[in-house]
């Protein structure tokens, strides 16, 4: 059996109560696995709403936080227990693409500089030339001329000029995994397809996987192979996109769809939808389904014990008692 | 101004003056929108929808300045009146609802003293009837009580969001500008603010502007769209034709890129960048990424066209 290039076991990580001060902990993420192969590559969504864990996932994944516990290895070595070179090494296999494209870069540096410094930090080019073709190679590859681009300060991109610089400059890395925290979510529609799309080539041709972090159910539909659905740090329902987005199970999973505008003004919204006050979810037990207070088909057994993971389908599994 | 218009925008021109020339960010915008409708003004980022909005509400910032047009609210032209009499205006006949809503809120005040303040400035009443008034509008915007007395950072998002919903509805405003209300909410919170919106469009019959870029809650929330590329506008008509049958190849544009649940389809990648705005070409101004561009194009700058009752559309395939 392959190993995984990637490996999360139930990795946790709880917020707070470390100290006096805060005597409430909160669970930002539970339990959550998730295997990565290296020899299909796989664009994996993971979403959910603000506060469901996504990002302290991604968080988690670049090695910013360390997890409560659990474990997140890569290529078979505990991401806690790197050394300084195997860091380095993983620095280096998997990259990040942030949100906003337009607040991660330093206004006072030409683009150039971006792409020079990860040349010398990596060590990857001997000479000028070497780097020069490899830039040239990485703009290329995201659709950009880099002699319109690489002396311009970021202020003079636009949003999709600059987000794609990102984008090039993660491939430059040839990375195995490219975390992408809402890489669309604050752009528009145009600017979205064509981020989607290198996605797309970047996952077919240079066998890079992806864990497209996001909160739109219809990117995720029209990209990504595999889905898992966090409600609060839990995962509530995990495997093939297209059977869960066809098919969803878990009532959350089927809220979310519901509330999808429709691009079609004679199919509105038929129900109203209310969701109780923050209080009310956080009062409620730490025991049962975390869905529990919002959930339209709520039933005793669901507040005491958390829902285990049922096989509903092959490669789809949802944590719902409707359906153990 | 017909007596069933609220707002009429006519030949609206707003340049940003910049030392390498005039950026031209709204082209002889003609818009009105009548009693108790919602209209939508759709367009991707920089092609103008925020600067209209701003021009609406007399605060277009400098360098950028209204070089022509009139703004017709309730039979006033509003351009170039003075800021005293402006004040009474904004809030009591024009509010906004400005777009990421959840930052415009004052930390360090609370919810009640934030909405006492804008109320106060309006209207002279009692203390008491100022917290009846206030849990009043909590109410019909979906709010608990406890709100009055809490801080913005003790809100959600969609929370924050229905504050700013009921702060712009305090006065009963005759036209509300709502800037991007929901973007930066995820979807279910989303569709909260926005049925929260339509509600109560439906029980005050107030008339909205809704600016966006999502064609879909447009197709939920609008009665018609106004669509515009760099300062243009390039479409207007009723929600349910524009659907149907959009007529400009940019609102079909438009309309092919929102992405669907319910079948895949190929992510549609347009070529081609939008002209620099301080020196629009000659032709169509959607020239340079228009897939059924024509020598005529080039040449010919097409005028809004009526193709049918209160559909008009600019482009020379439908002159």
């Amino acid at each position: 059996m392959e190993q995984p290039i990637l490996s999360i076991q139930n990795a946790t990580k709880l917020y707070g109560g470390e100290l006096v001060s805060s005597p409430k902990t909160i669970v930002a993420l539970d339990r959550f696995s998730l295997d990565i192969y290296e020899s299909q590559a796989k664009i994996i969504t993971i979403a959910g709403e603000s506060g469901s864990g996504k990002t302290t996932l991604a968080n988690l994944v670049l090695g910013f936080l360390n997890c409560t516990s659990g474990m997140i290895s890569y290529k078979g070595i505990d991401l806690a227990k790197m050394t300084r070179d195997q860091r380095r090494m993983y620095r280096k296999e998997v990259q990040a693409i942030f949100q906003d494209p337009y607040e991660v870069y330093n206004p006072f540096y030409r683009v150039s500089h971006i792409f020079n410094m990860v040349v010398r930090h990596f060590k990857l080019a001997r000479n000028m030339r070497e780097a020069e073709s490899l830039i040239e190679e990485a703009m290329k590859v995201v659709g950009l001329r880099s002699e319109e681009i690489l002396e311009k300060y970021p202020h003079q991109l636009s949003g999709g000029q600059r987000q794609r610089v990102m984008v090039g400059r993660a491939y430059m890395l040839h990375p195995r995994l490219i975390v992408a925290d809402e890489p669309v979510s604050a752009v528009d529609a145009s600017l979205r397809a064509m981020i989607l799309d290198i996605m797309l080539r970047l996952r077919n041709q240079q066998k890079i996987s992806f864990l497209y972090i996001t909160h739109d159910l219809s990117t995720a539909y029209q990209i990504s192979d595999a889905m898992y659905v966090l409600f609060q740090g839990t995962t509530v329902e995990r495997g093939v996109t297209s059977k869960i987005i066809e098919n969803p199970k878990h009532p959350y999973v089927q809220e979310l769809i519901d509330s999808i505008p429709v691009p079609d003004p004679k199919v509105k919204w038929d129900t109203n939808i209310s969701l109780p006050s923050e209080e009310e979810m956080r009062k409620k037990t730490s025991v049962g389904c975390r869905f529990y207070p919002r959930c339209p088909k709520r039933m005793d057994v669901c507040i005491q014990a958390f829902p285990e993971m049922v096989k509903v389908d092959e490669d789809h599994e949802v944590a719902c008692y409707l359906y153990q | 101004m017909p007596s069933n218009h609220v707002l009429d925008i006519v030949d609206l021109n707003v340049h940003y003056f910049t030392p390498r020339g005039a950026v031209i960010a709204a082209n002889a915008v003609n818009l009105y929108v009548k009693q108790g409708e919602i209209v939508g003004l759709v367009g991707e980022s920089g092609c103008g929808k925020t600067t209209v909005a701003m021009a609406i509400l007399q605060m277009v910032q400098a360098p950028g300045r209204i070089v022509r047009g009139e703004i017709w609210i309730n039979q006033t032209n509003i351009v170039n009146l003075p800021e005293r009499e402006l004040r009474s205006i904004r809030w009591k006949e024009l509010a906004l609802i400005p777009q990421g809503a959840m930052n415009s809120l004052n930390p360090v005040t609370r919810i009640k003293e934030q909405m006492g303040d804008a109320i106060l400035a309006h209207e002279k009443i009692t203390p008491k009837e100022l917290k009846t008034k206030i849990l009043e509008l909590f109410n019909r915007v979906g709010l608990p009580e406890r709100v009055y007395n809490m801080y913005p950072h003790e809100l959600s998002g969609g929370m924050k969001q229905r504050v700013c919903i009921a702060m712009a509805i305090s006065l009963h405003p005759s036209v509300i500008i709502a800037d991007e209300p929901t973007s930066a909410l995820d979807v279910v919170v989303q569709r909260v603010v926005a049925q929260t919106l339509i509600g109560v469009k439906n029980d005050l019959g107030v008339s909205m502007i809704m600016i966006g870029h999502d064609m879909g809650l447009q197709a939920q929330m609008v009665d018609r769209v106004a669509v515009m590329y760099a300062g243009n506008l390039m479409e207007v008509g009723p929600v349910g034709a524009i659907f149907e049958r959009p007529y400009h190849p940019y609102t079909q544009l438009l309309i092919d890129a929102i992405p669907s649940v319910k079948e895949k389809k190929a992510l549609k990648v347009t070529e081609g960048l939008t002209h620099d705005l301080r020196n629009p070409p000659p032709g169509c101004c959607f020239q340079f990424r228009c897939s059924l561009v024509e020598p005529r194009c080039l040449e010919l700058r097409p005028e809004l066209v009526e193709m049918a009752p209160d559909h008009l559309v600019a482009c020379v395939l439908h002159t």
